[in-house]
């Protein structure tokens, strides 16, 4: 452990939890104060802390180290404040109360995570992220989203299961719940598969396309931030070197540039592109070198500005036209033209074209799997960074800005984008051109020294042949590729009813558990009818029990293994 | 010469402007001395026809219409 100098009153989560409390309760002006103000206090206490851990806590024998700032976690906290900056920011003219402090306490439990020196600690972080981005999808305040909500909570609630189960098998036989490179045993395994969830590994990744585009525009800017990438970060703590983590990056990677093709919903495009990215990232964790560690955390925090762009790209054009599917849009070139270029800056970014800051995250990550030998695992990553450029440069702003809408009708502009919306866009557009242009600042953030650059004319050359011929294969086939209406199924088809399949089992714990927990059932309930439009499933207190029921059982799980 | 078959599968001119493309590339790469030759374009023509014909099998497999309620119709974006 490094150095035992900070105070937990230097934890940079705290004034994130502040804030969501102030917006809560403060008139709508001082509350943007503190949605802009928090995430730069949290951005200092990070950079100020780098390089320094607590002191130690002893609670039941147990020793947790609350916060570990070295810089493996910094580079994600950093990331993390940076996202929650630039959300609160673009939603400072549309956001409602709820999912701001939703949003800031998600981001508080991300940076948590990230920080947590223990895997007590980090779970209860993970939790409380768990239901804070719940809470961001239920704002939403519609039906689709109470249903996507609820299957998001169930989902990383049997994640969550699967993390304290490993946590609390893996304490009883080491002894240590300190979070450190983890040897595989089957606690540990379990650890990983709860994290493997979060990561939307595939198959597990139904719960990413089915909740973030049914929250608010806002909502999915602040989701596609954290849940992933804290999980990212805690695979590279944990399992940084595990053959099985390359291929089921790959296998991500691919999966998601597929369905990403086939969809029709910006958002739920962009969504499948968050399991591409992510795979990515975990192919390089999986090859463990200090190299590709480095690749994995750059690779993440360049994703979280350039998706972030993309998300606030999208979501701006859905809040001045009301409409969410590319099939009923287009030509929106003329009305909306910056909202085009800045998006194309963020797709320019996630596609690897040179000078933007995903070429140079990307590369490194293909270079530290390239240094190890794994070609066909590079190969098959070129592969899926076409499918990127085909859909997120391609179809996309193709069917949204420039041609002709298929429905023959001209896309009503209901409203203009707010201005704070293009300077979130601008600041996300800007950090990527930055990084791009000079690496090093990247660089010098990541856990790692290391001297790789990639602009080399081999390197440059064989990268812009791969976008020049796949934007070629796009133009030739746009056709082919353009938005049909439509859903195509996924694994979320099973997940969709799994509730349903479910459904006896939760009504025989009602019935068990509402002696003693009526108090947190009406709560819950009167919660969840507040902030759904109709009754559903979220209104039943069955799952609100049920939640009470994981969560008591967790605590006696510790306090036996404790004892 | 269409573009592409009915079914989606890229046609006869579509390879062979992809070919020729991997074509351009490879002479750029021996001319500029860079290695493995015609890589990134190779890549990226294979790329843009399995991804295209991958996804166009899994859209007439999977694909279903939508309830109008799962549309976005009346939600708040």
């Amino acid at each position: 452990m490094p150095e035992q100098s900070l105070s937990l009153l230097a934890h940079p989560s705290i004034p994130l939890l502040v804030a969501a409390l102030l917006v809560a309760i403060v008139p709508r002006r001082a509350a943007s104060v503190a949605l802009v103000a928090a995430p730069l206090v949290t951005l200092g206490l990070v950079a100020a802390g780098r390089g320094n851990v607590s002191a130690d806590l002893h609670l039941y024998g147990v020793t947790l180290w609350p916060l570990r700032l070295d810089d493996l976690a910094a580079v994600f906290a950093g990331a993390f404040a940076v996202a929650v900056l630039l959300a609160n920011v673009f939603g400072l003219a549309t956001s409602t109360r709820l999912e701001r402090a939703a949003g800031l306490v998600t981001a508080a439990a991300a940076i948590g995570v990230a920080v947590a020196g223990d895997l007590v600690m980090l779970f209860v972080w993970w939790e409380v992220k768990a239901v804070a981005s719940t809470v961001l999808v239920l704002a939403a305040n519609s039906e689709r989203a109470a249903g996507a909500a609820l299957r998001y909570l169930y989902l990383h609630l049997i994640g969550g299961a699967l993390l304290l189960g490993g946590i609390t098998w893996h304490l009883a036989e080491t002894g240590t719940s300190t979070f450190v490179a983890l040897d595989i045993t089957p606690a540990t395994a379990m650890i990983a598969a709860g994290f493997l969830v979060a990561a939307a590994a595939v198959p597990l990744h139904g719960w990413l396309p089915d909740a973030y585009p049914a929250a608010t525009f806002t909502g999915t800017v602040l989701l596609s931030a954290f849940t992933t990438k804290a999980a990212v970060y805690a695979l590279a703590r944990g399992f940084a070197g595990v053959e099985f983590l390359v291929w089921v990056g790959v296998a991500m990677s691919l999966y998601g540039v597929v369905f990403a093709m086939l969809q029709d919903d910006l958002r739920r495009l962009l969504s499948y592109h968050i399991v591409s990215q992510v795979g990515f990232m975990v192919a390089a964790i999986g090859v463990g070198t200090t190299l590709a560690v480095n690749g994995a955390a750059a690779h993440a925090a360049a994703h979280i500005i350039y998706k972030g762009l993309l998300l606030m790209g999208v979501g701006a054009v859905i809040h001045s036209t009301g409409r969410r599917s590319a099939s009923q849009l287009g030509s929106l070139a003329k009305v909306l033209p910056w909202v085009l270029v800045l998006y194309l800056i963020g797709a320019a970014s996630i596609s690897g074209v040179p000078l933007l800051s995903g070429f140079v995250s990307k590369e490194l990550t293909i270079h530290a799997l390239d240094d190890s030998d794994r070609l066909v695992a590079v190969v098959l990553l070129k592969i899926a960074a076409v499918g990127t450029l085909l859909s997120t440069l391609g179809k996309l702003p193709y069917a949204t800005w420039i041609a002709p809408p298929q429905t023959g009708e001209r896309v009503p502009v209901l409203r203009r984008p707010a201005a704070s919306m293009y300077v979130a866009m601008t600041i996300a557009a800007a950090v990527c051109i930055v990084v791009g242009l000079v690496p090093g600042l990247l660089w010098d953030q990541l856990p790692y020294a290391q001297s790789y650059s990639p602009y080399y004319s081999g390197k440059v050359v064989e990268t812009l042949q791969l976008l020049g011929v796949a934007g070629l294969g796009f133009w030739l086939l746009r056709r082919q590729l353009a938005p049909h209406p439509g859903v195509v199924l996924d694994v979320d088809w099973l997940a969709a009813r799994t509730p349903a399949l479910a459904a006896p089992a939760f009504r025989a714990l009602d019935g068990a558990a509402s002696r003693w927990s009526r108090t947190a059932t009406s709560a819950g309930a009167w919660f969840a009818a507040r902030h759904s439009s109709r009754p559903a499933w979220t209104t039943r207190p069955t799952w609100w029990v049920g939640t009470v029921i994981v969560l008591a059982s967790a605590a006696a799980m510790i306090g036996s293994v404790w004892r | 010469m269409s573009a592409s078959t009915n079914s989606g599968v890229p046609g006869v001119r579509v390879l062979v402007v992809l070919a020729g493309a991997v074509g351009a590339g490879v002479a750029v790469d021996l001319a500029i001395g860079a290695r493995p030759v015609g890589f990134g374009a190779g890549v990226a023509a294979f790329g843009v026809v399995i991804l295209t014909v991958t996804a166009r099998g899994l859209g007439m497999l999977l694909r279903r219409d939508l309830p109008r309620e799962s549309a976005g119709e009346g939600d708040r974006a």
